[in-house]
């Protein structure tokens, strides 16, 4: 009778429970088809700008000028340069002034163009394959891809991206296994360490850039 | 007796090992940089950043310009090669270390590594296991003992070696000496051959290095940070035989 008793309290729970499990089970996969939509699409973002960069790189028609002009253009299309700079500051971020934030964040973009640019000019027929993306974080995907010369080893570049309502954009950008955004970072961090703890130190070095 | 079991030779090994690094990281300095999220202590720093000056100078002297002339005076297929070969006469090397690390799938890797590229490939001349899908592990003793739980130490930079850890410093002493290729070298007198493999290796390794170093040199403000963050992520990633990147997290800032 007591065994029964307990038993029969136990049913509500039970069915609950059972309710519970397929909530959960269906939101689950309901979300997970979203992610993997998220990765397709970030995947297919990624790609398209490879293809798009390397036809106007390997374009004889375009100058040397030309051809930066359309690689800035697509870097402040496709980077989002003010959460990465925003990253790279880290902790030093809340220790600016808002007129400091926005001097840091004017320079940062010019900085980021020059060095991306720079990185991107020296283009010499490699080839570039997008592998894989999977998810990481909220709204991010991490899309690996591989910067494949005509001979040698190739080059391992992930490239970390974020679904903003929609819309892609690249926030770090990772080469063999080392963050563009990490390294600035510690570089950006030491620097004001060293000037003394003054965001103002990295700001006299960003200027002088 | 107790010592012919493996389990028990490793463990002696991280004591040995592991007692000058506590000891070490005991006499640290209070005003240590660190970096939690990289996991990097630095408590000689000062010495670091005179060593890496040094380092410096004679790199910019000598070795990048035996670098710059290598890569000038040599069709790219003669410098694949080249690597391809130096990068099979280390597989011994990496197969024990997988061993060590008990990754059975990455022994099995390295060995068909070894075995396709050494007698197909011409001698390790080509690398066709790679074209067949076996690609390439870096592994080294350094990572063996991270896998084994020994953590990195403070960083090191090392005269003419460049960034270190006290760990990783150590696996490289290790693979050295334990290297089965120089044990026999040294065994039948061809000492040359062995010092050899080791120029031509510094010199093929550095103009591998070319971009990266010249990137990084131009486009960093303090060179010294940008390294030491560079190569602790990058070592992060080895250890971790990092299919797929596991990058840092960006929060999402809202407030611009």
């Amino acid at each position: 009778m007591k065994v029964r008793m307990m038993y029969k309290h136990l049913l509500i729970p039970q069915r609950f429970l059972v309710a519970l499990t397929v909530l959960v089970v269906s939101f689950a996969v309901f979300s997970s088809a979203v992610r993997a939509a998220d990765n397709a699409g970030a995947q297919r973002f990624i790609d398209d700008m490879g293809r798009e960069a390397i036809s106007f790189l390997a374009d004889d028609n375009l100058s040397q000028a030309q051809k930066e002009a359309k690689f800035r253009q697509m870097l402040r299309n496709k980077f989002d340069i003010d959460t990465i700079g925003r990253f790279v500051l880290g902790r030093n971020w809340k220790a600016a002034t808002p007129a400091q934030q926005k001097e840091y964040l004017r320079l940062f973009e010019n900085l980021i163009v020059e060095v991306y640019s720079a990185r991107f000019k020296d283009y010499n027929g490699e080839d570039f394959t997008v592998a894989s993306a999977k998810d990481t974080g909220k709204n991010d995907s991490v899309v690996s891809s591989y910067i494949v010369p005509a001979s040698g080893s190739k080059v391992k570049v992930d490239w970390r991206v974020r679904n903003k309502n929609g819309q892609f954009k690249i926030i770090d950008v990772i080469i063999e296994g080392v963050s563009m955004s990490l390294t600035q970072r510690s570089d950006f961090s030491s620097v004001i360490q060293r000037g003394g703890g003054k965001v103002e130190a990295l700001l006299v070095s960003l200027r002088s850039k | 007796m107790i010592f012919e079991n493996t389990i028990a030779r490793a463990a002696l090994l991280v004591m040995l090992l592991g007692a000058p690094l506590v000891i070490i990281t005991a006499c640290a300095n209070e005003n240590t940089y660190t970096d939690p999220e990289l996991g990097i202590s630095d408590p000689y720093e000062n010495i670091n950043r005179t060593t890496l000056d040094v380092n410096e100078a004679v790199d910019k002297a000598v070795l990048e310009p035996i670098a710059r002339g290598y890569r000038k005076a040599t069709p790219k297929a003669v410098r694949t090669v080249t690597s391809n070969f130096l990068r099979n006469l280390n597989s011994p090397v990496e197969i024990g270390n997988q061993m060590l690390q008990g990754d059975i799938e990455g022994v099995g890797n390295a060995t068909a590594r070894m075995v396709i590229n050494t007698l197909a490939g011409f001698g390790g001349i080509l690398d066709l296991a790679e074209q067949g899908g076996i690609e390439h592990e870096p592994e080294d003793f350094g990572q063996t003992l991270a896998t084994w739980g020994v953590g990195n130490g403070p960083y090191l930079m090392l005269p003419l070696f460049g960034p270190s850890t006290v760990r990783d410093a150590t696996g490289k002493m290790v693979d050295s000496y334990a290297d089965p290729l120089r044990i026999y070298l040294f065994n039948i007198d061809e000492e040359h051959l062995h010092y050899t493999r080791v120029g031509v290796s510094v010199i093929s390794r550095r103009e591998e290095l070319i971009d990266v170093i010249s990137d990084l040199r131009k486009n960093s403000f303090d060179y010294y940070a940008a390294v030491r963050s560079a190569y602790y992520q990058h070592r992060q990633a080895l250890i971790q035989d990092q299919a797929e990147g596991e990058a840092a997290e960006i929060p999402e800032y809202d407030d611009f």
